[in-house]
């Protein structure tokens, strides 16, 4: 095994996602114990996987909420936060009129 | 004025030095494999704890069979301890309990190889900050990648790209994260040569 076959064939990316045979693995680990070149190629990915696998928020981003999701959902919640407000907003009103009542029978 | 010694004439001084008994040799192979006797303990068990015990073990029995001058060939040197590596993997996942207790590497020896430079904290940082500011699609691409395992024609069909543009994007961002990570980590105040203390 040479650099441009590790370069070629993509074994660095496939060493770290243990999918080499077992003979391909222990050929380019052989080559990388004496190669400083792709050795420092190696430990980019390798930092790059770690990275990334700890990211849970590029995680969320890569399985995504579309916009197309949000555009569906937004005007439903708005709906009911409109609902829930008027609500709210007419139990107030009936519990002052309770209250008033109340001070006048007084 | 003579040329830079070769990789073969390093090696072989290398050997000779440690045979003779010196330390700063074997300092030397310290700061030379464990780093690679780390990556490769952690990419096949998973298991930084274990990685880092497996440095110490592969160092003390390579130390220890180059000062009894075992090593013929002293351009299989990075042969030598990747056979080593291996052969103490395979031996502690066939067997956990029956592992044999090695004498540690002295101190000296041991802080050559720090677990922080083992695994690298000032890279990782920096390839953290060089991701940060890649596009979305590309750091996309690289967690599908590196994370997820995909292919680039998987990944191309769920980004709307093209096999090929995928290919070409993942290469550019690792090569402009390396470059970032490499500029930055030259211009580190610990990768600059020690001043002599006056």
């Amino acid at each position: 095994m040479n650099c441009q076959d590790v370069d070629k064939e993509e074994v660095s990316e496939r060493y770290l996602l243990g999918r080499l045979l077992d003979e391909e693995r222990d050929n380019f680990e052989r080559h990388y114990f004496g190669c400083d070149s792709c050795f420092a190629t190696l430990q980019m990915g390798l930092a790059m996987q770690l990275d990334l696998e700890k990211n849970p928020l590029l995680r969320n981003r890569a399985k995504g909420v579309s916009w197309r999701q949000l555009l569906t959902w937004t005007p439903a919640v708005a709906a009911l936060l409109v609902l829930v407000v008027g609500e709210c907003g007419g139990m107030r009103g009936e519990e002052s009129r309770q209250n008033r009542n109340l001070r006048r029978s007084r | 004025m003579r040329d830079a010694p070769s990789n073969t004439e390093v090696l072989r001084s290398l050997v000779e030095r440690i045979r003779q008994g010196d330390t700063e040799a074997e300092g030397e192979l310290v700061c030379q494999f464990s780093q690679r006797i780390f990556v490769m303990g952690f990419v096949r068990t998973r298991d930084r704890e274990a990685s880092r015990d497996l440095v110490q073990d592969v160092l003390i029995a390579v130390i220890g069979a180059l000062r009894k001058g075992q090593l013929q060939d002293s351009d299989k040197l990075p042969a030598f301890v990747h056979g080593t590596a291996r052969n103490l993997i395979n031996n502690r996942m066939r067997n956990e309990s029956q592992r044999p207790s090695l004498e540690p590497l002295s101190e000296d020896l041991a802080q050559s190889g720090t677990v922080e430079a083992l695994e690298n904290s000032e890279r990782l940082e920096l390839v953290h900050e060089a991701l940060q500011d890649l596009g979305e699609d590309d750091r996309k691409i690289l967690w599908m990648t590196l994370v997820e395992g995909r292919k680039p024609a998987d990944i191309a069909s769920i980004l709307g790209l093209t096999p090929e543009v995928v290919r070409t994007r993942k290469v550019r961002a690792s090569k402009r994260i390396t470059e970032i990570v490499q500029s930055k980590l030259s211009r580190s105040p610990a990768n600059l040569p020690h001043r002599k203390r006056e």
